[in-house]
C-alpha cells in the first residue's frame, strides 16, 4: 500500500524544474573576491562600458545581486525595488554627515557570499521586515588595493538615511 | 511504528545518521541532477525524506502543513538543485537549509498566499492513514524534544543549532551552511546553548 512519501515522489517525478532564469544583464563574466568583515563584499571592476551590476530572481523568490562598478547605482536602486527588495544603493560619501547607524540585516534576509561565488549576496525579499529597507553602501576600498567596489550592506528604518558616510557608522 | 522511527533521533547522540541510507555509489554531484535524473532524484528523497519530515514535525502541529512544507521542499530542491556545491556540505545539510528558507517563508505568508503559489499540494496526497501516521510523527517529535531537555531555555537561534547539530547530525560546518551563518556563529551559539542546558540560565539577550 503506498503512503504520502510514495505518492510525493510520483508528484516529484512529473515536476519540470523552474527554468534557470537568466542573470541580466552581464557584461562579462569575472569572478569576484569577497572581503567580508561585518558584512562588506569587495568585488573587482570591470573596465569597458557593461552593466554595472547584475541582478537575477531565483526560483524560490530571492534576488541574487552582484555589484560590479561603482555606477548606475540609481538604476540598480530601481531593479532592486521592482523585483520586491525595499532597497537603496548609494556610493558612500566623504562630506556625508548623518548619523543613522545600520543594523545587521538577519541571516535568513541575506546570505553572503552565494555558493561559493563570492561577491554575490543573496536577498530574501519574503524575509524583509516591514517598515525597513536594505542600505547598499558602496565605496572603493583603499588598504585592500583590490579593484572595484566594496559593498556593506545593513537594515535600515525606511526609508533610510539620505547618504552614506564613509566608514561609518556601523551596524548596532 | 511512527514513534518507533522516530525515537532513535532523539537524545544527544553526537554520530552522523546511519549512510547506510545513501547509497554509497551515489556521489554528492548527483545532486545536481535530480531535475533531470529520475534515480537521482529517487535516491535523494528516499535517504532523506524521512529528515525533512522530522525537521518540519518539530515546528508544525499540523499533518497538513507538514504535508505542504515537505512537498515545497523537494520541489525547491529540484528548482535549485543546480547550486548545490558538495564542498560546503552533504546533501542533507542543503536539504535541510532548503526546508528552513520553505518554513521560514510558510509563518511569513498567509495560507491563502501560500496554496495559490504552491506547485504541488502535499495534504492532497494525504490518506487518514497518513495523517495518523504525521500526527504520531509530530507528537513523537515533541517527546523528544522534551527528552532531549528544555530546550524552551534557549533562544529560538540556539534551538536550531542545538537541532541541526545534535539531533540532525550535521557537522558545524553543514549547519552554518543550512543557516547562512558562519562557523564561529554555531559555534558560539552551540556552546551557549549547551552552558545553558547543564544550568538553569534563560534564553540569550546577545544576537548573535
Amino acid at each position: 500500500m503506498s503512503t504520502f512519501e510514495d505518492r510525493l515522489l510520483v508528484e516529484l517525478h512529473n515536476h519540470r524544474p523552474a527554468p534557470r532564469r537568466r542573470t541580466i544583464p552581464v557584461a562579462a563574466s569575472v569572478s569576484a573576491v569577497a572581503v567580508l568583515a561585518a558584512g562588506a563584499i569587495a568585488l573587482p571592476g570591470l573596465l569597458g562600458t557593461g552593466a554595472a551590476y547584475a541582478m537575477t530572481t531565483e526560483p524560490d523568490g530571492s534576488i541574487t545581486f552582484t555589484l560590479k562598478e561603482l555606477r548606475d547605482l540609481d538604476a540598480a536602486t530601481s531593479a532592486l525595488n521592482e523585483a520586491g527588495v525595499p532597497a537603496v544603493v548609494r556610493a558612500a560619501r566623504a562630506d556625508c554627515e548623518d548619523t543613522t547607524v545600520g543594523a545587521r540585516a538577519p541571516s535568513d534576509l541575506l546570505e553572503w557570499p552565494v555558493g561559493g561565488d563570492e561577491g554575490s549576496v543573496r536577498i530574501h525579499p519574503s524575509a524583509m521586515p516591514d517598515g525597513h529597507v536594505l542600505g547598499l553602501t558602496a565605496f572603493e576600498p583603499k588598504s585592500t588595493g583590490k579593484a572595484g567596489p566594496v559593498v556593506k550592506v545593513l537594515l535600515y528604518d525606511a526609508p533610510g538615511p539620505p547618504c552614506f558616510p564613509l566608514g561609518k557608522p556601523g551596524p548596532k | 511504528m511512527t514513534t518507533e522511527r522516530a525515537m532513535p533521533r532523539a537524545g544527544w547522540d553526537r554520530s552522523p545518521p546511519d549512510p547506510a541510507v545513501l547509497d554509497p555509489a551515489f556521489p554528492d554531484t548527483a545532486v545536481a541532477r535530480i531535475g533531470s535524473d529520475r534515480h537521482a532524484l529517487d535516491q535523494l528523497y528516499r535517504a532523506h525524506v524521512d529528515d525533512v519530515i522530522s525537521y518540519l514535525a518539530r515546528r508544525c502541529p499540523d499533518p497538513h502543513d507538514v504535508a505542504d512544507l515537505t512537498a515545497d521542499t523537494f520541489v525547491t530542491a529540484i528548482d535549485t538543485a543546480h547550486r548545490f556545491d558538495p564542498r560546503r556540505g552533504r546533501p542533507v545539510a542543503w536539504l535541510l537549509g532548503v526546508a528552513r528558507h520553505v518554513l521560514l517563508r510558510h509563518f511569513r505568508t498567509r495560507a491563502t498566499e501560500r496554496r495559490a503559489v504552491a506547485r504541488i499540494s502535499g495534504r492532497r496526497l494525504l490518506d487518514t492513514s497518513d495523517i495518523h501516521r504525521l500526527e504520531e510523527r509530530i507528537d513523537a517529535e515533541r517527546r523528544a524534544q522534551r527528552l532531549l531537555g528544555d530546550l524552551d531555555r534557549l533562544s529560538a537561534r540556539e534551538r536550531e543549532v542545538v537541532e541541526l547539530v545534535d539531533r540532525a547530525g550535521l557537522t558545524t560546518a553543514e549547519a552554518a551552511q543550512a543557516l547562512g551563518v558562519t562557523t564561529g556563529v554555531v559555534r558560539i551559539r552551540r556552546h551557549r546553548a549547551h552552558t545553558r542546558l547543564r544550568t538553569s540560565k534563560g534564553p540569550s539577550d546577545v544576537d548573535v
